[in-house]
């Protein structure tokens, strides 16, 4: 296999995984975010599927396909997080979670205003009598 | 060379800066997209024509180039639901790249779980999250110097080390790389037969553990989204504090 | 000899009870309970058995010394130090008693102790201090000597902390501990000396007259006498001698049964032990000799002084031992082999009789619902009749009632003394006797108190009355109380006549002890003439006449006490105030240590952990002012720090790679 075809595939697959990396860090909505990181994953299989043709063997084939199959498997599993986050703020602003930061320090950027209607009634937990399962408070957003 | 892949790294950041929602829309995103043109063009004068196989140089050059795009108008864009979209076109012509390499079998895997399943979810996602009108979070981009700025390190890394990288002759595997077969005996064989045959061989532990690894996954998600039930509350269990 | 079972395995006796210590700690709360004394009572009935029958094969010997190798320790060059074990008349006699009076005195403890909080703790150290104690005895090396010195030193701390929730009882136990430390530093020091002088540590070389006496008297004039000054100060630390004694009437804070074995009969006996073994150096050492007869002179005058008129029951015992302790190095610092053998008779009658006054404590204690003070006792004779006349049959011994085994060691004592040459021990004789008077008064005026004449205080009556009544506790003198106090009341009386006339002394069985027999030979035709009748008359008369004196003070109610208190009233006060020896410790020791402290405490304060917090002050500084930001929560950011730092350093790394 010549080397420009190697080459070729290796540009291409870098300007995809820098593009990918760069969005990942520049956009707020979670969705996007995560489609950037597929993105990148994306540019690390066209570069392995290069390079297992340049060597003449499938083991950069296997490797992509491998990529492959974890990316699915992450895509599942972060969607389904990223649509419980959703579900606790009514927003996919990746800005609302940031309460890992240092006790005490104020928040790089102001948290974003809640859009929907917050409800500011207090439901104080009540005790149920011994051996009834306690009840739980209804979930008070509702979603689709 | 090495001055083109700088320039275009640099044209390439600039275009992202300029073309990243900053709040409303102005001049500033078109000459973006310009800047993004001209790096698309130096990006093309990186490339090569290999020599003898004249389709598989044009498909390069325009799928690589439309992959290119895609993937810079995914980021750049303020709707979610386009960036999905432009993502799948670029994911495709990707597959359409890994076709041109003789992965068959990569590419429709690809095209399949990506461009099919993967931007299937996504969108299912933002149909259910959906929102009136575009969320600040669309409209506003974070930290885009910096952004811009990593981009534009990544790029000259990247192609700056492509575009130095200038082999004498054409891969010469060593002796000792025993996996190693002739470039010429993988295109003579069916390809997904080849392929078939060492995953089923040689990586068949793998595959197992990925395949657990796809279900703990399905299964995962399923946990992490479904809804809690609500238990009806008892009747006496009221008024008790 | 050595091919004997019971020498070559003598290291069992130790092995043992460390078993039972491990083996208490381990399953005693948990698993034995009630029975955790029975490891501890199995392995020091083992350890009497067996070192009885090392006792008979060592007095059948012979060449009566043997070396057994058990395993070695350490080795640093050529410094090496092995777990051997030296096996001769006097280690054998030792280990006998040590087990033997540490098997009954357990027996008494496990009734006494039953129902305590920590009844397996207890018996754990005990085992423990026995292995201990069984070790100092039998080895064969200065610095396992050292070593098993600190063992029971820590098992003495220990134990007299048992009831570590009492405030009184934790700071004796630390006062102890730190005045032994004083002691100990000298005892370490001197034996860095040996160290320096001979290159060993091993009793082989150091004790044998061509070897290590020849170099310490070879080295300079000095060396051997302060060698052995320095050893002497070990020995006053753990021996409870002036000026350090002021430890052991506080160490009993402790249990009973520990005061018993630990506090009377053995570990305070390690001293005269360790000074006798050392014999062939001390005889040698000019001076020192009389610095020990002195300091056993002194002790025992103030201590049997300090006893007459101390009213807590287990302190005049307390003090009575210090002051048998100063006889016993009286007769040390004759310097002779008769001079050591009367002090290890001593040691030896002592701990049967001493041991048998605090176990019958003990008993009182109980009967009394831990009452100390004598002046609220009284009349307990027809309540405890088998702790009545056991008792009274070792304070007779104490007294040196004639033809008890106390008469026969402290008349050895005096006697050597007296037929030493010298003013100076012709004065100790006199002091001597004088307090053999004092020790016949203390011990009858105790004995008097508690056990003749009327209850002097209801609610005590009551107390007594009800404990004897009551079956639920059991009966107040169960068996298993009952015969440790018998066979020890036994050992009171015979033990004595029967050593001194049926073997004709120690002098025989003793003179075969390593390193002693050619100092042996010479002083032989000094002790030819036997008993020396005379003073046993004299000491006899002096003992009979304490006791009378006693009786008529304190067996039936009369007015001299106070009369006599009133009449020598400073006399009264300084043996009351205990020559004043704890103030005067507090002022010139305790205050400016406690003052030099706080400075350090200051200086440390300020100084040292003020540069300490400078210096950690900065990097605390840095990471608010710099790195705290950082941490900002939001992830977009994280990921941004990661890849452009990444990107960077690729930048970096590949061109400098391509262009180099």
């Amino acid at each position: 296999m010549p080397v420009e075809f190697v080459r070729n595939y290796l540009i291409i697959s870098s300007v995809l995984f820098s593009i990918g990396a760069a969005g990942f860090v520049a956009r707020r909505n979670l969705i996007t975010m995560f489609l950037s990181v597929e993105l990148m994953l994306q540019g690390v299989a066209l570069s392995l599927v290069a390079f297992g043709r340049a060597w003449g063997n499938y083991h950069g084939e296997v490797f992509a396909l491998f990529v492959i199959a974890v990316a699915a498997a992450e895509a599942a599993i972060a969607l389904a997080l990223v649509l419980v986050l959703y579900r606790h703020r009514h927003s996919l602003d990746v800005f609302w979670w940031q309460q890992l930061r240092e006790p005490g320090t104020t928040p790089p950027v102001p948290e974003p205003v809640e859009e929907a209607e917050v409800s500011t009634e207090v439901h104080w937990p009540k005790l149920p009598p011994a051996g009834i399962e306690p009840v739980r408070e209804k979930e008070t957003i509702d979603v689709g | 060379m090495v001055s083109i892949a700088l320039v275009a790294a640099a044209c390439s950041a600039a275009a992202f800066l300029l073309a990243l929602p900053r709040g409303q829309i102005g001049t500033g995103r078109l000459i973006g997209y310009a800047l993004g043109g001209v790096a698309l063009l130096l990006i093309w004068l990186l490339l090569d024509a290999v020599p003898g196989r004249a389709g598989l140089t044009v498909i390069t050059y325009l799928a690589g180039a439309f992959a290119i795009v895609a993937a810079f108008l995914m980021v750049t864009r303020r709707s979610p639901v386009a960036s999905a979209l432009w993502f799948a076109a670029s994911v495709v012509s990707g597959a359409v790249l890994m076709f041109a390499a003789g992965a068959q079998f990569l590419g429709a895997a690809t095209v399949i779980v990506y461009a099919g399943a993967v931007i299937v979810m996504f969108l299912f996602v933002i149909m259910l999250a959906q929102q009136e009108g575009w969320a600040p979070c669309d409209r506003e981009a974070h930290e885009a110097p910096l952004a811009a700025l990593t981009l534009l390190f990544l790029l000259v890394a990247l192609l700056g080390a492509a575009a130095r990288y200038r082999p004498a002759g054409p891969y010469v595997p060593k002796p000792q790389q025993q996996y190693v077969s002739s470039v010429a005996a993988i295109e003579q064989k069916p390809h997904t037969a080849g392929l078939g045959a060492l995953l089923f061989s040689e990586h068949v532990v793998t595959i197992e553990v990925v395949g657990t690894l796809l279900l703990v996954a399905m299964v995962g998600a399923v946990v992490i989204a479904a809804r809690r039930l609500i238990v009806p509350p008892p009747e006496d269990a009221t008024n008790v504090g | 000899m050595s091919d004997s079972i019971f020498v070559q395995y003598i290291w069992l006796v130790p092995a043992v009870s460390l078993l039972a210590a491990v083996i208490t700690a381990i399953a005693g709360n948990r698993w034995l309970k009630q029975q955790a004394w029975l490891p501890c009572m199995l392995a020091a009935a083992f350890g009497a058995v067996w070192s009885a029958l090392a006792l008979v094969v060592v007095a059948q010997a012979d060449e009566p010394v043997a070396f057994v190798p058990v395993l070695e320790w350490l080795t640093v060059s050529d410094l090496r130090v092995a777990y051997e074990l030296l096996v001769d008349p006097l280690s054998a006699l030792m280990l006998f008693m040590v087990t033997f009076v540490g098997s009954l005195i357990v027996a008494f403890a496990s009734w006494y102790m039953a129902h305590e909080e920590g009844y397996a703790r207890f018996f754990s150290e005990v085992a423990l201090f026995l292995f201990s104690m069984t070790s100092l005895v039998l080895v064969a090396n200065l610095l396992m000597l050292y070593v098993f010195w600190e063992l029971v030193g820590l098992c003495s701390y220990l134990l007299i902390g048992f009831y570590y929730t009492r405030p009184c009882a934790a700071a004796a136990a630390k006062k102890a501990f730190v005045v032994n430390r004083i002691g100990d530093f000298g005892f370490a020091l001197g034996i860095f000396l040996i160290w320096v002088t001979c290159g060993t540590l091993s009793y082989r070389q150091v004790l044998a007259v061509d070897q290590g006496l020849q170099q310490l008297t070879a080295a300079g004039p000095a060396v051997l006498t302060t060698v052995c000054l320095l050893l002497f100060c070990g020995a006053v630390g753990k021996s409870a001698q002036f000026p350090l004694h002021v430890w052991l009437p506080d160490a009993m804070e402790g249990p009973t049964p520990v005061s018993a074995l630990i506090h009377a009969a053995t570990m305070v006996t390690a001293g005269v032990y360790m000074v006798a073994r050392f014999t062939p150096l001390f005889a040698q050492a000019a001076g020192v000799g009389t610095v020990v007869l002195v300091i056993g002179c002194v002790t025992a005058f103030i201590a049997a002084f300090t006893a007459l008129t101390q009213t807590d029951f287990k302190r005049i015992l307390a003090y009575s031992t210090i002051s048998q302790l100063g006889y016993m190095f009286m007769a040390l610092g004759i310097g002779t082999v008769a001079g050591a053998v009367a002090a290890i008779f001593h040691v030896f009658t002592h701990a049967f009789f001493k041991a048998l006054l605090f176990l019958g404590s003990g008993s009182v204690m109980h009967a009394t619902g831990g009452e100390l003070n004598v002046w609220r006792m009284g009349g307990l004779r027809k309540y405890l009749p088998v702790t009545h006349w056991t008792f009274l049959c070792a304070a007779l011994a104490l007294a040196g009632f004639p033809l008890l085994s106390g008469f026969w060691s402290k008349d050895a004592i005096l006697a050597t003394v007296w037929q030493a040459s010298g003013a100076a021990t012709q004065l100790a004789g006199a002091v001597g006797l004088i307090t053999a008077a004092l020790t016949a008064f203390y011990i009858g005026r105790a004995y008097f108190l508690v056990f003749w004449g009327e209850p002097r205080d209801r609610a005590i009556e009551e107390q007594v009355e009800h404990y004897v009544r009551d079956e639920a506790h059991g009966p107040p003198e169960p068996l298993i109380m009952k015969a440790p106090l018998i066979v020890l009341a036994v050992g009171s009386v015979l033990v004595g006549a029967v050593i001194a006339l049926a073997f004709g002394g120690l002098v025989p069985f003793l003179a075969g002890a390593y390193g002693v027999e050619p100092l042996a030979h010479a002083t032989a035709e000094h002790d030819a003439h036997g008993h020396a009748w005379g003073m046993m008359l004299l000491s006899a008369v002096v003992a009979l006449a304490g006791l009378g004196l006693a009786y008529v003070f304190y067996g039936q109610p009369s007015p001299w006490p106070d009369r006599l208190a009133e009449q020598l009233a400073p006399l009264y006060r300084i043996s009351v105030n205990k020559f004043w020896l704890d103030e005067l410790g507090l002022i010139l020791v305790v205050r400016p240590m406690l003052a030099i402290a706080a400075a350090c405490r200051v200086l440390d304060n300020v100084l040292v952990d003020g540069l300490v917090h400078a210096v950690a002050a900065v990097p605390a500084w840095f990471a608010r002012l710099a790195l705290r930001p950082m941490h900002n929560g939001l992830v977009p950011f994280y990921a941004l720090a990661m890849l452009l730092g990444l990107a960077v350093i690729l930048t970096l790394v590949l061109f400098q790679i391509q262009g180099g």
